[in-house]
Parts: C-alpha cells; structure tokens; sequence
C-alpha cells in the first residue's frame, strides 16, 4: 500500500453559537491517494463543505478546529501561515460550488489567472500571460488571448466554472478539493464539467476529492467514497463494493432513495426525518432516530468505525444485518 | 452598449440637467419674498424710477421672454451686477469662489484619507479593541455640530497653540493651504466618519463574499487579498457616497467659512441673503448646482472606470 498524500485524522470543527458549540465535522478521517479521485458524499449539512475548507484553514476565525491534516509528511493544521500559503493553490487547490461567486466581479478572467501564477513565482509577465492562454485552451475556452480581457459577468455559468478551474489548476497542484463543482449549472453543462474534470485528473495525474449529492457521479468516477452524516465519516470504502454491499444502515438508506441503475445526474430523495442538532451532544449513533436497523445499544453506544470488508470501514452496529439485505 | 458609448450618454446627460437648473433657479429667484427692485432702490423711490428700473430689468415682460433672456444671459457668463457691492457678480464670483473649491476639496482629502486606512484597520480588527476605539471616535466626530469642532479647533490651536491662524485665506499656494487647514479639518470631521461607517460595513461585506475563500485558496498573501480584491470592491459603494455627499459639503462650508472667516461662496451666500441681493444669490445658487451635478457626473465615470458590471 503507497503511502497516502493527504491524510485527514480525526478533524474536529465547531462553531461558537448561542445554544453551544455547533460540531460541524466531529472527528473526521479519511485518506487520498496520489492521482486517486476520492467521493464524499452527504446531506446537505453533514459537515462535507466545512471539511474541504478546513484542510487548507479557509475557515474564518469563529471555527475552532483540531486534528491533523498530513500532507507529504507535515500537519497543515499546524503549519505556519508561509508556508501554508505556498501549499494552497501551488500543491492542493480548491474550487467551490457557486462560479459567480467564486470570481471577483471587478477583476478579468486574466487577471485572477495570472495572480495565481504570480504568487508562486517563476514565471515573468510574459510567461505568465502564455500560460494562461494555454490553461484556458485546456479547460475547453477557445480564443483565450480575447477571453483574458473579459469580466466574469462576461461569462456563461459553465464557462465561469471553466476558469475556475482553469484558475486551480493554474499552478499545477497535485491535489484538487472540489466542492460540488457542478450543482449550480445546467445539466447538460454539468456533466461536460464532470468530464473535464476526471479527464484532467487522469491527464495530469492529479488527485481529487469530489464533493457531490450524487450518488450517480461518484458511481461514474470516483475509485472510493466516503459517507458523511452529522459532521462524521460513516462509511468508507471502494465505491463498487459500498454501492454493492452497503454496511451502514444510513449508506444503504441513501442508495435505495436512488432510482434504480444508478442512473447518473439524479439528486437524492431525502430519507424521511430530519438529520440531528449539532449544537448538543449526540450519545449513541446520530441516525438512530431515522434508521430502519436500529437496536437498543445505538441510543446509547456510539458505534465504532471499524473494517467491516477488505478496504471497507463503517460505524455501525448493524453492519453485519445491513450487508446482508 | 460599449463603455465608451455609456460615457458619451453620461456627458450627454449633463445638457438637459444644466437647463432644470437653471429653470429651477429662474422660478426660485421670483418666488423669492421681497422685491428686487425696491431691494434696489429702497423704500423712497419714486413711482417712475421704479418703472423705469422694472423695465430696465426686464421685468415688465412676459415670464418666458424672461426666462429666454436669463438663459441667454447664464450662457454668456453674464449675472447682472451685485446689487451690495456694485460690481460683476461675475467677478464677485470668481474671486471668492476658489477659496471654496479649496477648502472643500481639502476637506474630501482629509476626510478620505482620514477615513480609508481607518475603516480598513477598523474592519480587519472587527470587534476588537482597535475597532471600538475607532468606532467610538467617530461616532464623537459624526455627533458634533460642525460649528462647534469648528470653534473647538479655532480655540486649542489658532488662539491656544498658535499654530495655525485664526482665520483669512493667506497668499499663495502654500499660504492657502495653511489658512484652510483647520477649516477644511472641520469640515472633514463628520464627513470622513460618514465614509468610516460606509466602508467598514462595506469591507465586512466583502469579507464574507466566496470570491475572498477562493482568493485566499490561490495561495495569494493577505496582503494581496485585502488590497486586490476586499477593498477595491468595498470602494465601489463609496465612491458613490464621497460624490453624493458633495452637496452636503458645500452646505457645510457656508458655516465653516463664516467661523474662520474664510472669504469663500459660502460667507458670500450668507451675506447676500441678508442683503437681498438676489443677482449674486441666483448665480451662486446657478454654480454651486452646476459644481454638484459635476460632481455627480466624475462619480459616475469612475464608477464606471472602476465597476466593469457598470458597463454591461
Ligand atoms: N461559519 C459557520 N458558522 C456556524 N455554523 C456553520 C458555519 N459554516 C457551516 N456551519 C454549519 O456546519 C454544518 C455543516 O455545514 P457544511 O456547509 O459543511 O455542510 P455541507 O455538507 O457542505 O452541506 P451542503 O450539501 O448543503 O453544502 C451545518 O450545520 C452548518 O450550519
Ligand atoms: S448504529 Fe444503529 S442506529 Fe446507527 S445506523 Fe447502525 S443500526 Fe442504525
Ligand atoms: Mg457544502
């Protein structure tokens, strides 16, 4: 087994409110590997955005957050601000859900390429500006040299998302923290941006962690995924064999909400009930109140995450029930 | 439509904007209470010499062959004669209203320079003690009656210190600049805590926005982040505050000038109005609503200079 590139152990973030601390991601792990594009799949709240942003430490100063993130043998979370800054972008970037929102209004397209190139130096002016023609032409926008001058307004949603990701990629980092990169465009367009994503991963060898709703997407490329519910991982493994044999009873809830075939592009059907309050501690298992499986011990025993297959990790005390339907 | 064609549409606009003005002033001066002509001749004036004045005037004629002739008139830079001083208006105009261009664009330099760093500390450091402090001051300089500071100013550090003078314009650039230091100060004060306000809230605003995560994801330096991308789109909004507050300035001056006796527009307004003389009132009133509209034109240009959105 190579050794992981990023190692994420034990991730913890809160957020001071009124009513107590709100644990948005309680004791997160996970592991990517070089080139290895990795799902992280969840309702919505269950901590899959604050986990992305707490690798790099984008959270802003209300979020207390404690763990480790390994990166090539060091603790971004403890790292100083220097060198964490030569990290982000250069080795690990980020793209988020909203491409408007993800691009200044007030600056061109080449201008927020080319600052990326700028703050890791190496290239001069000229250099820079070649550069990013190309970045462009291999994210799919013709023309570049005019498309440098344009404003993100100047843009459709899906070639917004084509700079930003022209933008990550920029500095040729060997990990990519995709944060539901398509949920806000068209459909037709989304699968073009999924495509071109995976594409790219494998082009330049570079890893990637795909947040997404869709069960369907992380079928189609993702080589593991890991399940989020309430700020924790439950189940992880290779996608075939969790799609095939679920061991957590949320897992198994998720994909039987999904219509039959794994059709792609389909978002979830919510799993009646609500997902629990993080601001007050949880004692047993957090889907207890919503689980078909539930025994007496998961109210008040928090299930241990523990390998339930070769490669298969779930927290849940009816592993062995919910694999076997 | 292109930039450029937005900026021609912009300048085009100030045509019809100059004649509301100036039709605006024309039906204010005649609904002025008083009478210019016996304003003129006083109260003993003969029945013939006051008809003679009226038509002399104009007065006798209809109000749109009044009004045509006023237009024509503005338009040649021709105001009439002062009716208190017994020259040009336009002359009594060009002489004093430097001294207000002065100390009023001294005061937006102030005030912006005073405002701009400050906001930026006050927003960065956002409920800690640097902010409060700065936000307590403030609010002191925004609550103060400018006449007040004013005085204040005038008593610690013309009469007390003597570092600057009691009051004047001095000679020369240098010498202006000296005298209208603390009244452009004065001036300053509530105005540059209006911009504080704004544009703290401003850079708080675009602090939040994702642009700034995704910034910051680029490995850019927090210096980079803050100037290049949070303060230039939190400026957006005060520029156009700065541009609109012009007018309120310009109000601000007449009471500043009067209390450092700065020979200005502002003490000149004051003056004529107690003397009634209502050529040099409509005229300044005619320049100081053509400097506001000015004002609000260059606001719009830079908008649109610094604003791609603008242009769409
Ligand atoms: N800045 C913050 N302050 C307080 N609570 C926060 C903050 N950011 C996130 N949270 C809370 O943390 C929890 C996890 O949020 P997160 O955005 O990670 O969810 P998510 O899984 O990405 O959901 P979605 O699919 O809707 O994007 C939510 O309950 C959210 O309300
Ligand atoms: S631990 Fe219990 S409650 Fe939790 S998912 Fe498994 S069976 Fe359901
Ligand atoms: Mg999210």
């Amino acid at each position: 087994m190579t050794a992981a590139l990023l190692r994420v152990e034990d991730l913890r973030v809160g957020f001071a409110a009124p009513g107590g601390t709100v644990r948005a991601v309680d004791g997160v792990s996970f592991a990517v590997d070089a080139g290895e594009i990795v799902g992280l799949v969840g309702e919505s709240g269950s901590g899959k955005s604050v986990t992305l942003r707490a690798i790099t430490r984008l959270l802003r100063r209300t979020a207390t957050v404690s763990g480790r993130a390994e990166w090539r043998g060091r603790d971004l979370l403890a790292l100083p601000e220097r060198a964490l800054r030569a990290v982000r972008g250069r080795e690990i970037a980020t793209i988020f859900q909203e491409p408007m929102a993800a691009l200044n209004p007030v600056l061109t397209i080449g201008e927020q390429i080319e600052e990326s190139l700028a703050a890791h130096g190496g290239l001069d002016r000229r250099a820079r500006r070649a550069r990013a023609v190309e970045l462009l032409g291999l994210v799919g926008i013709a023309s570049g040299a005019q498309r440098l001058r344009s404003y993100p307004h100047e843009f459709s949603g899906g070639m917004r998302q084509r700079a930003t990701i022209a933008i990550a990629l920029a500095a040729q980092p060997m990990l990519l923290l995709a944060d539901e990169p398509t949920t806000a465009l068209d459909v037709t367009i989304q699968d073009q941006i999924l495509k071109l994503l995976t594409r790219l991963s494998a082009e330049l060898g570079m890893a990637m962690v795909l947040v997404t709703h869709d069960l369907g997407v992380v079928a189609e490329t993702c080589a593991r995924v890991c399940v989020m519910y309430a700020g924790r991982v439950v189940e992880a493994g290779p996608v075939g064999t969790v799609f095939a044999r679920p061991r957590h009873a949320y897992t198994a809830a998720l994909l039987r909400s999904m219509p039959q075939g794994g059709a792609a592009r389909q978002p979830l059907v919510p799993i009646p009930g609500q997902p629990p309050r993080l601001d007050q501690a949880i004692p047993g298992c957090p889907f207890a109140p919503r689980c078909g499986f539930v025994e007496a011990r998961c109210w008040t025993d928090a299930p241990p995450f523990s390998q339930v297959a070769p490669a298969q990790w779930a927290a849940c005390w009816a592993a062995e029930r919910v694999g076997a339907c | 439509m292109s930039r450029a064609g937005l900026v021609a549409a912009r300048l085009l606009q100030i045509v019809p904007t100059f004649l509301a003005i100036g039709a605006v002033v024309f039906v204010l001066a005649r609904l002025l209470p008083g009478d210019p002509v016996s304003a003129m001749l006083g109260d003993r004036a003969t029945e013939e010499a006051v008809t003679r004045l009226r038509a002399q005037l104009g007065l006798d004629q209809p109000l749109w062959t009044q009004f045509l002739l006023f237009a024509g008139r503005m338009l040649h830079g021709d105001f009439g004669t002062s009716i208190a001083l017994r020259v040009p208006v336009t002359a009594v105009i060009a002489e004093r209203l430097p001294a207000t261009l002065v100390l009023t664009a001294l005061a937006t330099v102030l005030a912006v320079g005073l405002a701009v760093p400050l906001a930026f500390v006050a927003a960065t450091q956002a409920g800690r003690w640097p902010d409060t402090l700065i936000r307590a001051a403030f609010q002191v300089g925004l609550s103060s009656p400018i006449f007040y500071v004013g005085l204040l100013l005038l008593t610690v550090f013309a009469a007390g210190l003597r570092w600057f003078p009691v009051g004047g314009y001095g000679d020369g650039v240098a010498g202006h600049l000296y005298h209208l230091l603390l009244p452009a100060l004065t001036l300053a004060l509530s105005f540059s805590a209006v911009i504080m306000r704004n544009l703290r809230a401003a850079i708080l605003e675009v602090l939040q926005a994702e642009f700034v995560d995704f910034a910051r994801s680029k490995g850019l330096s927090r210096r980079v982040v803050l100037f290049r991308h949070v303060l230039r789109n939190a400026l957006l909004s005060t520029v156009t505050l700065v541009g609109l507050q012009v007018g309120t300035l310009l109000g601000g001056a007449v009471i500043t000038e009067s209390v450092f006796a700065v020979p200005g527009v502002g003490r000149l307004m004051v003056d004529s109005i107690f003397a009634r003389d209502y050529p040099v009132i409509q005229a300044l009133t005619l320049v100081l609503a053509v400097i506001v509209s000015l004002a609000f034109l260059v606001t719009d240009l830079v908008q649109m200079w610094l604003d791609p959105r603008v242009a769409r």
